[in-house]
């Protein structure tokens, strides 16, 4: 999940929306009723090859019936005999020689990872979030794909199925034993990774006070030594105190050490705001056209390949219109201008730039924005802009001068006359001024910066998330060995995990033709196409109206339905992936957290009992 | 197939005849991927073993005798017919709490100890920790394993893991036991221990189902035994009155003059008695052997058997 993804909040995730969505809970329970009756289809038509129907019958009967009691009648002390087992075996099969791999990896890393580089936060980032985690979920795969078919194989398991253990029992012993050893390893290796962070990037600047100059309003202005490959810009303020200008992601304070002499008078401390966790207070956007007309989901698109971006046209009524709701005085932040302190609205563009013509490249596209009031009307002048094409923080005033030539209120207060008094609805308005010139903007492009959270507790919910993948990896690769021999059940395991990179862009796909969210769905499903096939129709030719038409798009959607609930049954690992927050400063929203809990409980529910199935029919001795 | 024989011993209580496994036409065949018959590896058996005896399966290599210990314990599944231990299907979990099991090999994990081993399988058992405790106290004792309780068992020599493997199917002191080809791999002192254990069982009242290719071992401790060959069931019965001849004679005494023996010859002959055979009867080779180390045992440095001589 990254940054550009639209975050549902939990309720909304969770229940279906008519047309739009299915939702968490309906896509779980739908999955499941499928996997329970193919799970009895699969099993009776096994059984009948083998048994005959009868027999069949009573067999896949039985097991079903008996298995509701036997899932409730799991016990603690066996489970944790099983877990503690699973535990010995990792530790004793030296599994927590991964992490001295890792200590390894780190001890050379500093090496190769360049803290001069111009974004060394990110590049850090990048690194103790991805080696960790892949070095974690290989090791788990390995352990949980081999354990069950390697008892197996030296007949271990003999003597384990012959004492009351019930297969539910053995499967989660093993998935909470193995887990634990994940839990350790990722554990540590978070532990470690954090202080490389922190020590990564400890350096040191001087200031030698003979070198600064006057500046504007009292201030010194000058240099730091250089340190890391990077020096920063100085000012000191008439207080004696200062702070450098924010450059390879950091910046530091200044004190005065009054009476020292002019190379030890001023204290540069260590580097700060490198690692942040910036709280996005995200609205929704429509879309005027070049008329100011027809609002709209979408803007114009220019034929880039990432639909991520919408996009508006220079010199015309285009706009693009963002809605933020709940917009409240504990978002507006003090901003000290010279002598004054004002408060203000601390809101980040994040625009792209679609030029039909090159321009002055350095220069940027113009652009001006205003507040609206969606209520009232009322709205403020225009404030012009520059569109950056990075990351560009815009304090808006609170009080900003009023559109309208009003005598009797020449300014409008942010919050008390462009906020809506019903869900404090907030309009903010951009427009590109340079005519042949366009703004592109999504969603998640513009908001409202709320206070800053703790990077510390942002740190753990992304290592919560590759926790969350190293349970689910596990389950997975102990339902695969369940069923299939080590080696197939590691690639079995490894495919899954390869899907799950993109199992989100087969869900769209899916989704798109279910609720036709998407047009551009020539040719049908494997039903229309067939018919297509044989009738010599290309798939741009319509069929007509016809009631077989209808069948046959009926049975396409089923396939549809089919594909859709196929697709849900393996996991989305890209959503658990939520380096992207934390790489780019960003606080990983509570929700996500939340949704990657429910996703994985719901899949441990269910493979917990598909595992327990595949080790109840299984013939251990076979 | 062979005829059923069931012959109660006239001392043996009502509750000693209860049956406490019991085959009915039980077929197992193995197939293939494709589900085509690879080997039919037992073929309709019937059987019933009662309540407090040693019950024998024998059979050369391939005769069915593992599949039927593995059916019996749920570790597969019938292809027809049925299995019941305890009157209940053998993958049952109230029959499992009944009964113990010594596979062929100690397929025990070798990166735990004889006390974790122990303690592990008695969890198996949801067995409380002070109860379990004083269990795994008594086994290690019991199999003489105090020495080595805290050694990994892949340190252990074949006969110390069998004597653990022992202690694990006897953790939840069960009332069945299956002990498949329990002498195996062990040497001599190691196989009369484990012949006078089977014995020690039955005379706490436990029933035992045993494998052995040993015949003399299953001579030795079955009170009936069952020959598999090819799958099927050949010959059922007790073993004193299978391995019964009939139409012979047998006289044993202590202290017989060569006079007597003559006579006792002389008298013989003279009934036209065949096959006349008058001498001093041997010991078998494993007697003679463990007198030796007893003997060894109990004054050291003296060459054993030397007062024979």
């Amino acid at each position: 999940m990254g940054i550009e993804d639209t975050i549902q909040p939990l309720s909304e995730w969770l229940l279906p929306i008519p047309g739009q969505q299915l939702g968490g809970l309906l896509t779980f329970l739908i999955a499941l009723v499928i996997l329970i009756v193919c799970g009895l289809v699969f099993g009776f038509i096994l059984s009948v090859f083998r048994n005959g129907p009868f027999e069949a019958f009573y067999a896949v009967f039985g097991t079903a019936v008996k298995s509701v009691p036997e899932l409730l009648s799991i016990s603690p002390r066996r489970v944790w005999a099983m877990t503690w087992l699973a535990f010995q075996e990792a530790i004793r099969k030296k599994a927590l020689l991964v992490f001295a791999l890792f200590m390894v990896v780190l001890l050379f890393a500093g090496w190769y990872i360049n803290p001069s580089a111009e974004q060394p936060v990110r590049l850090y980032l990048t690194f103790v979030l991805t080696f960790p985690k892949w070095l974690v979920l290989l090791l788990v795969i390995a352990l949980s794909v081999f354990s069950l078919p390697d008892d197996i194989k030296r007949r271990t398991i003999y003597t384990i199925y012959t004492k009351p253990v019930l297969p539910s029992e053995l499967f989660l012993g093993r998935l909470f034993g193995f887990v634990g050893v994940g839990t350790i390893v990722l554990f540590a290796m978070a532990l470690v990774s954090y202080i490389f962070l922190l020590q990564g990037f400890n350096h040191t600047h001087y200031i030698n006070a003979d070198d600064l100059v006057q500046g504007e309003n009292g201030t010194l202005i000058g240099e730091t030594t250089e340190a890391a490959g990077h020096k920063h810009s100085v000012t000191i303020y008439p207080d004696g105190n200062g702070e450098t200008e924010r450059t390879h992601e950091h910046r530091h304070a200044i004190s005065s050490n009054e009476g020292a002499s002019a190379d030890e008078k001023y204290v540069v401390h260590g580097p700060t705001d490198m690692f942040q966790a910036r709280v996005r207070h995200i609205g929704t956007v429509s879309f005027l056209d070049r008329a100011g007309k027809n609002a709209a989901p979408k803007g114009i698109n220019v034929g880039k390949e990432w639909e991520y971006f919408s996009y508006i046209e220079g010199g015309t009524f285009g706009a693009a219109i963002f809605s933020f709701d709940n917009v409240n005085e504990g978002m507006l932040t003090e901003v000290t201008e010279g002598d004054e302190t004002k408060q203000m609205l601390p809101v980040e563009f994040n625009l792209s730039v679609f030029r039909t013509y090159k321009g002055i490249i350095t220069e940027g596209i113009r652009g001006n924005y205003y507040l609206k009031n969606p209520e009232t009307g009322a709205r403020s002048i225009a404030i012009p802009f520059t569109a950056k094409e990075v990351s560009d923080l815009h304090y808006i005033p609170r009080t900003l001068s009023n559109f309208k030539a009003d005598a009797e209120k020449p300014e409008l207060d942010l919050l008390e006359d462009l906020v809506t008094e019903d869900g404090g609805r907030l309009e903010l308005w951009i427009q590109c001024v340079e005519p042949g010139q366009y703004f592109g903007v999504a969603q998640n492009t513009v908001y409202i910066l709320e206070a800053n959270r703790n990077f510390t507790m942002n740190y753990i919910k992304c290592y919560l998330g590759i926790w969350f993948q190293v349970i689910l990896v596990i389950t997975f690769g102990l339902v695969f060995s369940t069923f299939l021999n080590g080696p197939v059940a590691l690639l079995a395991s490894f495919l899954a995990l390869g899907y799950g990179s993109i199992a989100g862009d087969v869900k769209g796909l899916a989704r798109n033709v279910i609720f036709g969210e998407k047009t551009g769905w020539y040719g049908g499903g494997p039903a229309e196409a067939m018919v297509r096939l044989f009738t010599q129709k290309n798939i741009m030719t319509e069929l007509g109206d016809y009631f077989w038409v209808d069948v046959v798009k009926g049975i396409d959607m089923v396939f549809a339905f089919m594909i859709y609930a196929f697709v849900n049954m393996l996991p989305d690992y890209g959503m658990f992936d939520t380096q992207g927050f934390v790489v780019d400063g960003y606080n990983i929203p509570f929700a996500v957290v939340s949704e990657q809990f429910i996703t994985v409980l719901g899949f441990l529910v269910a493979l917990v009992a598909v595992g327990y199935f595949f080790l109840k029919s299984k013939e251990i001795a076979a | 197939m062979a005829s059923v024989e069931t012959q109660p011993q006239a001392s043996q209580s009502s509750s000693d005849n209860e049956v406490i496994i019991e085959t009915r036409n039980l077929t197992k065949i193995y197939r293939d991927f494709w589900g085509r018959q690879k080997v039919r590896a037992l073929k309709a058996l019937d059987l019933e073993v009662r309540r407090g005896e040693i019950f024998g399966l024998l059979g050369p290599n391939g005769s069915g005798k593992s599949t039927t210990m593995k059916l019996l314990l749920g570790l597969l599944f019938p292809t027809s017919g049925q299995a019941l231990v305890f009157g209940q299907d053998p993958t049952s979990i109230a029959t499992k709490e009944r009964i113990g099991y010594l596979p062929e090999e100690s397929y025990l994990y070798r990166f735990l100890d004889a006390r974790e081993t122990l303690n592990f399988y008695g969890q198996l058992f949801n067995m409380p920790a002070d109860v379990r405790q004083k269990r795994v106290n008594d086994l290690i004792e019991m199999v003489g394993l105090k020495w080595a309780e805290r050694r990994q068992l892949k340190e252990y020599s074949k006969g110390m893991t069998r004597r653990i493997g022992l202690a694990q199917a006897l953790i939840n002191d069960p009332e069945l036991i299956f002990l498949d080809e329990p002498t195996t791999g062990l040497d001599p002192i190691g196989i009369r221990e484990m012949k006078d254990l089977i014995l020690k069982l039955k005379d706490e009242g436990k029933t035992v189902l045993v494998t052995s290719h040993q015949l003399a071992d299953l001579q030795d401790v079955a009170d009936r035994i069952a020959i598999l060959h090819q799958g099927e069931l050949k010959e059922l019965g007790r073993v004193d009155a299978l391995l019964k001849v009939s139409d012979e004679t047998q006289i044993r005494a202590k202290g017989v003059s060569e006079q007597a023996k003559a006579e006792i010859r002389a008298i013989l002959e003279r009934e036209n008695a065949e096959n006349i055979s008058v001498e001093n009867p041997t010991t078998t080779l494993e007697e003679l052997f463990l007198n030796i180390v007893r003997e060894s045992e109990a004054r050291p440095g003296r060459r054993a058997g030397s007062d024979r001589s």
